[in-house]
């Protein structure tokens, strides 16, 4: 950190010495990032204990509750299979947060990878490496996935993967700009001057300047990639049936609309709750501790 | 003959020497007073008016009869087109009766004598004579490339001409199967095109189809819509009604039925059955449907385990609840299935089926024993591959898999898009999958290439020479008492030995505005604007 805020901010030290302090006083100044906390906590609690918490079975068929409304029964009624509507919200969960985390940490893992590489070699690599990356940041994340679906078939781990490789541009670009802003400092002139070996100066002092920017990109990009791959199944091509995907849940539910709209209704809104919960949550994390904004507030 | 018939059988003469404009301008007066008593409904409209817009649902491949194989691409061929025959329906049975043939006698029983009718052109202005379906047969039969409806003439041995207006077919045998074989709608083969058309335009015929039809094809634009107007020279008196005629090409059921509310189309060629309920609840729409020539089934891959083992697959044809398949999967508007004769087969088809004690029904103690005696003791894993297609898409595979979990048999369920899967099915590279074979007037297309032991459409890979035999037997019986007997037989052999879980008889539905009048439903898939027309 100290190295960066060397060149960024000449004052940073106060705000960020009192540590502890600062923390605690956080959820108070920020009410909304709290409630957004409280409610990702919640859809991350639905999902670890679906099995406890969730009233059915997700796949439980029942031909004498076929599109039953939100009643005492089944509190967010029920789909055209007459399957638990809440259950499969609960369970959905589990596919919206893990394909979410694991397609970034992939995107950002090659972001990273890719960055680091074009920050550090500059000249022609990097200027092909970015060029590359341009053109992929030409194409919305989604049209993405939908090419990487395409060639790898359906299935939540193809989604993941196509979703993963769908987002590495956004993230490669972050990762570069930061490794430029590092790879000119004094102090990896000095390190070179000591011939330190090369993966050394990588590994102490470029890395933990991109890491964290890096860190704050993920939670930002969750929300994205749980959208683009709810987008996906939506489209029919992501996630297969009966699997309790909300995507999946929305779509099926479409034909219903006009007389049975909770079918899509429900799950649309879990994944908006989601969604906004989690923008929520990285615009705060970001504020918070993105040495940049930091400087600016 | 009484004075109305007369009167209709003078105009006819009429309008075949003047052309019908002529005839309409001269005795316009006398014709409305007439359509006034109700005489001559048709004819006191006759001039033609008002332009219909209708959704059609489906791809639409190509606009020449004798290539297609979407039953949408017919819906718009037939209104451009003729065959030798046709079908009508009178809401209780379906009947094959002359078209451009005037007469059809059969001389034995593998000679046919058709007798044209008189002064009937194309649209491109040739004559449509006995060349001319000539020509049409003869393209179907040993046409290059080859046509994919070539079997249905397979047995045909000699076109021959005995006047400009009159044909005579020689076949190497008794062909019951005919009458369908030489409809100009599902039949495609007897449809008769212009011979001066498809050499001007080859391989593009299918993009400039020319026929005798009540419509001419005017312009296809791709992804938009294809276009035909009134042939005012139609040779059914009175006909068409409309001027102008459009087909908007949409691909979403769902946005067709938004573009029907909302008064932007007249009609959809195709409503799925689970819109079916918001068009109800639409006062400004008329449905029409029933029970059509077609049966759904679950199909199993013969030629590999875990399905070559004939006690596994009575286990699963013995295991499926219809009851739940018919209301889960589809909505409770389709019927069940005991064996493939459907309903509109009415001389071959059961009333009493359900107690006949013929066919597949739901037993799960029959199922139950018949899964003791399979080879396989432990849970069986099968691929159930499923694609976003047909009528109820994925619906059918997400209600049965629960069912077979019952027997013991694990079905993992692929989704794919639907090319792959069939080409997939065509490769026999599946476990399980379901499917529908549609518009069927006749046992024989309804079973024997399907499940002919080198039938081209026997994607389940089952054979018995005993039920090659029947069906083959059958195509050359001629007594209806007789071929019912043999399609039983083999029916029955293909429900014992179970290469499919036969399970439903589905409605198909078309929907029109109630601005729309005329229009005469046939359970054969077909949409036919010939006597349709727009009012208010």
């Amino acid at each position: 950190m100290a190295a960066v805020t060397d060149m960024d901010s000449p004052t940073p030290a106060p705000a960020a010495a009192t540590g502890p302090g600062r923390r605690s006083s956080l959820f108070l100044r920020r009410p909304f990032f709290t409630i957004a906390l409280l409610a990702t906590l919640a859809y991350v609690g639905a999902a670890v204990f679906a099995p406890w918490v969730a009233p059915y079975d997700p796949v439980q068929q029942s031909i004498d509750a076929m599109m039953a409304p939100p009643g005492p029964a089944h509190w967010l009624g029920t789909d055209s299979y007459g399957q638990d509507i809440l259950s499969r919200i609960i369970y959905g969960a589990r596919y919206a947060l893990v394909i979410g985390l694991c397609s970034v940490l992939i995107g950002a893992a090659g972001g990273l990878v890719i960055g680091l590489a074009a920050g550090l070699a500059g000249g022609w690599v990097e200027w092909a490496l970015m060029r590359v990356i341009d053109s992929i940041l030409a194409l919305p994340s989604l049209i993405m996935a939908v090419a990487f679906i395409a060639i790898l078939g359906q299935g939540v781990d193809k989604v993941v993967i196509a979703v993963g490789l769908s987002m590495i541009g956004p993230f490669a670009r972050t990762v570069r700009a930061d490794v430029m802003q590092v790879r000119v400092q004094l102090y990896i002139e000095a390190a070179r001057l000591m011939s330190i070996p090369r993966w050394q100066v990588i590994a102490r002092h470029v890395l933990p300047n991109v890491v964290f920017p890096l860190a704050v990109q993920v939670t930002i990009r969750i929300s994205e990639a749980i959208l683009v791959s709810s987008s996906l199944s939506f489209l029919g091509i992501g996630v297969t049936p009966p699997t309790p995907d909300w995507g999946l849940m929305i779509a099926e539910g479409r034909g219903f609309v006009a007389f049975a709209p909770w079918m899509s209704a429900m799950p649309g809104l879990a994944l908006a709750l989601l969604l906004i919960a989690l923008s929520i949550l990285g615009d705060g994390i970001r504020e918070e501790y993105d040495p940049k904004l930091r400087g600016g507030s | 003959m009484d004075k109305a018939e007369l009167k209709k059988a003078f105009l006819e003469r009429m309008s075949a020497k003047m052309g019908r404009r002529a005839v309409l301008k001269g005795m316009g007066a006398g014709l409305i007073a007439a359509g006034g008593n109700g005489v001559f409904p048709g004819i006191a409209r006759a001039q033609q008016s008002g332009h219909i817009r209708i959704a059609s649902i489906k791809v639409i491949d190509t606009l020449d009869p004798h290539f297609t194989g979407f039953l949408s691409s017919i819906q718009i061929i037939n209104n451009i087109h003729n065959g030798l025959l046709k079908i009508t329906y009178d809401g209780e049975e379906v009947r094959f009766e002359p078209d451009l043939a005037k007469t059809w006698e059969l001389e034995d029983d593998r000679t046919h004598l058709f007798k044209l009718r008189e002064n009937v052109k194309f649209h491109d202005g040739t004559p449509c004579d006995a060349e001319a379906v000539k020509f049409s047969l003869l393209r179907v039969k040993e046409g290059e490339p080859e046509s994919p409806h070539a079997w249905k003439l397979e047995q045909l041995e000699e076109v021959e001409i005995v006047d400009p207006l009159t044909v005579r077919l020689h076949f190497s045998q008794a062909n019951a199967f005919l009458p369908v074989a030489l409809n100009g709608s599902t039949g495609r083969a007897g449809t008769i095109v212009s011979p001066a058309a498809v050499e001007k335009f080859g391989q593009d015929y299918g993009r400039n189809p020319v026929g005798t039809g009540p419509f001419r094809f005017v312009s296809w634009r791709e992804n938009d819509a294809i276009e035909l107007e009134a042939n005012p020279d139609y040779f059914e008196a009175g006909l068409p009604k409309l001027e102008r005629a459009t087909f908007v090409l949409m691909n979403e059921a769902s946005t067709a039925v938004a573009a029907m509310i909302s008064g932007q189309i007249d009609g959809m060629t195709d409503c799925p059955m689970q819109l079916v309920p918001q068009i109800e609840a639409f006062p400004g729409a008329n449905l029409y449907g029933e029970i059509e020539g077609n049966y759904t089934f679950l199909g199993m891959n013969n030629q590999r385990a875990p399905f070559d083992d004939i006690n596994l697959r009575r286990a699963v044809a013995w295991a499926l609840d219809r009851e739940t398949i018919l209301a889960q999967s589809y909505f409770g508007r389709a019927i069940q299935a005991y064996t493939p004769i459907s309903p509109p087969m009415t001389k071959f088809y059961d009333p009493d089926i359900a107690t006949s004690g013929r066919g597949q029904w739901f037993d799960l103690e029959k199922a139950k024993q018949f899964r003791a005696q399979a080879a396989d003791q432990g849970e069986v894993q099968a691929t159930y591959m499923m694609a976003e297609r047909g009528p109820v898409g994925t619906r059918v595979a997400q209600t049965v898999a629960p069912m077979l979990a019952q027997i013991g048999i694990r079905a993992n369920l692929e989704l794919i898009e639907p090319a792959t899967w069939v080409q997939r099915r065509n490769a026999g590279d599946f476990d399980l999958y379901d499917f529908e074979w549609v518009a069927d007037l006749d046992p024989d297309e309804a079973i024997y290439p399907e499940f002919r032991s080198d039938g081209a459409w026997n994607y389940c890979g089952w054979q018995n020479a005993d039920f090659d035999q029947h069906c083959a037997d059958a195509q050359v019986t001629l007594d209806t008492e007789e071929r019912r007997r043999l399609y039983y037989a083999a029916e029955d052999l293909l429900m014992d030995e179970a290469p499919i879980a036969i399970m439903a008889h589905m409605p198909i539905y078309k929907v029109f505005s109630t601005k729309v009048d005329g229009f005469q439903y046939i359970p054969a898939d077909l949409v036919n604007l010939h006597s349709v027309s727009l009012t208010g």
